[in-house]
């Protein structure tokens, strides 16, 4: 009414603003997706028109990631497939997103996940590099360099997994 | 005679318990291959080889070392791994051994696993590799005689599809009996180490 503003108490003033920095202080750090790709290979193709890709992605970060999709100059088409065992079959299920947990592994292996690269554009061989993307939900994209290896290489440079443990 | 016989069971039993783990008598301990229950007999069966010739399994493969495996040439994952491993480790033999092999590769998708690409398939591999074909119902009945369940056929979206089908490696030794079976994830170490025991395997005394 008389035109006087009334300040709050200096040691109320003091007491919130250490109350705000210790709060600023404890937050939980921003959650980090920090995602290596390592051992990428593919199979040399058995047949010109399709072969599988393999690699191994560890997620250091503290934040779950998923793999959504491959691209590459070298296939027209990219799937993502799991092997699984029902009963005595076993069998390729196509799938559209692998989950990279927060300080996990992911690990594409024959026998387990591949990535089935159909309408290959260009031959193949041993000793070949080749690149690609991978489409992460939270690293977005990342590209990469893979070795192309024959088959019988693939079974000694990677392990093969054995489908239901 | 039956003395002849009783010296050879001996001398047998002698070379196992030589070869095999120390104080195994368990499956298979001295293979890495999984013993079957019962062994499995040759089904009597007659398919098209790659050259488009009759192919009477029994006959042609009698007194071999037989290693069979149903597949297809559009699986990218398992199939060639198998036959890479194999073909990997008996190039590696020498031609005695090798010769007492044989390899034969029967295709569970005859639509698409046409002869040409059969073979073409399997020379990736081994060029001796044998490749069968037949219609479905008779490859999935020579599966069941076999022991092994029929492949089933998944229509995927895009129009094509997946075939489901055992990955097991049968492999039936020169009594024309098949003892052991090896599953998907055997490595070449293990055929390396196997395949030439399985040249000599008489299975006797077991």
């Amino acid at each position: 009414m008389n035109g006087m503003t009334r300040h709050p108490a200096p040691w109320l003033l003091g007491g919130l603003t250490a109350l705000g920095l210790l709060t600023a202080a404890c937050q939980p750090r921003e959650r980090t997706v920090d995602l290596e790709v390592s051992q990428v290979y593919a199979a040399e193709p058995a047949l010109p028109e399709r072969t599988a890709m393999y690699f191994t992605v560890t997620n250091n970060g503290t934040s779950d990631d998923e793999l959504l999709a491959v691209s590459t100059p070298v296939a027209g088409i990219a799937e993502i497939h799991r092997t699984v065992q029902d009963g005595e079959l076993m069998k390729m299920v196509r799938t559209d997103r692998l989950s990279v947990p927060a300080g996990g592994r992911l690990q594409l292996l024959p026998g387990g996940v591949h990535i089935m690269l159909l309408e290959l554009r260009r031959p193949l061989e041993p000793g070949d590099r080749f690149d690609a993307t991978l489409h992460f939900a939270g690293a977005g994209d990342v590209p990469v360099r893979g070795q192309v290896l024959s088959y019988a290489e693939l079974e000694e440079t990677l392990t093969v997994a054995r489908p239901g443990g | 005679m039956r003395h002849l016989a009783v010296v050879l069971s001996g001398t047998c039993l002698l070379i196992q318990a030589a070869c095999g783990p120390a104080g195994n008598a368990g499956t298979g301990g001295a293979y890495r291959g999984s013993l079957l229950i019962e062994p499995i007999p040759k089904a009597d069966f007659t398919l098209t080889d790659t050259d488009g010739k009759s192919f009477q399994f029994r006959d042609a493969t009698a007194g071999y070392v037989t290693l069979v495996f149903f597949g297809y040439t559009y699986c990218p994952d398992v199939c060639p791994i198998h036959m890479a491993n194999i073909g990997a480790v008996l190039k590696d033999f020498p031609y005695e051994l090798r010769q007492q092999f044989k390899v034969v590769f029967v295709t569970t998708d005859p639509q698409r696993d046409t002869p040409e690409r059969l073979r073409e398939w399997l020379d990736n591999f081994d060029r001796s590799f044998i490749g069968l074909r037949g219609a479905r119902d008779e490859v999935n009945d020579i599966q069941q005689a076999l022991g092994l369940p029929a492949s089933i056929i998944e229509e995927t979206d895009d129009g094509e599809y997946l075939v489901g089908h055992s990955a097991r490696v049968l492999a039936f030794t020169k009594d024309d009996l098949a003892h052991i079976a090896y599953p998907f994830g055997t490595r070449q170490t293990d055929w390396a180490h196997d395949l030439p025991k399985l040249a000599q395997e008489t299975w006797s005394g077991r």
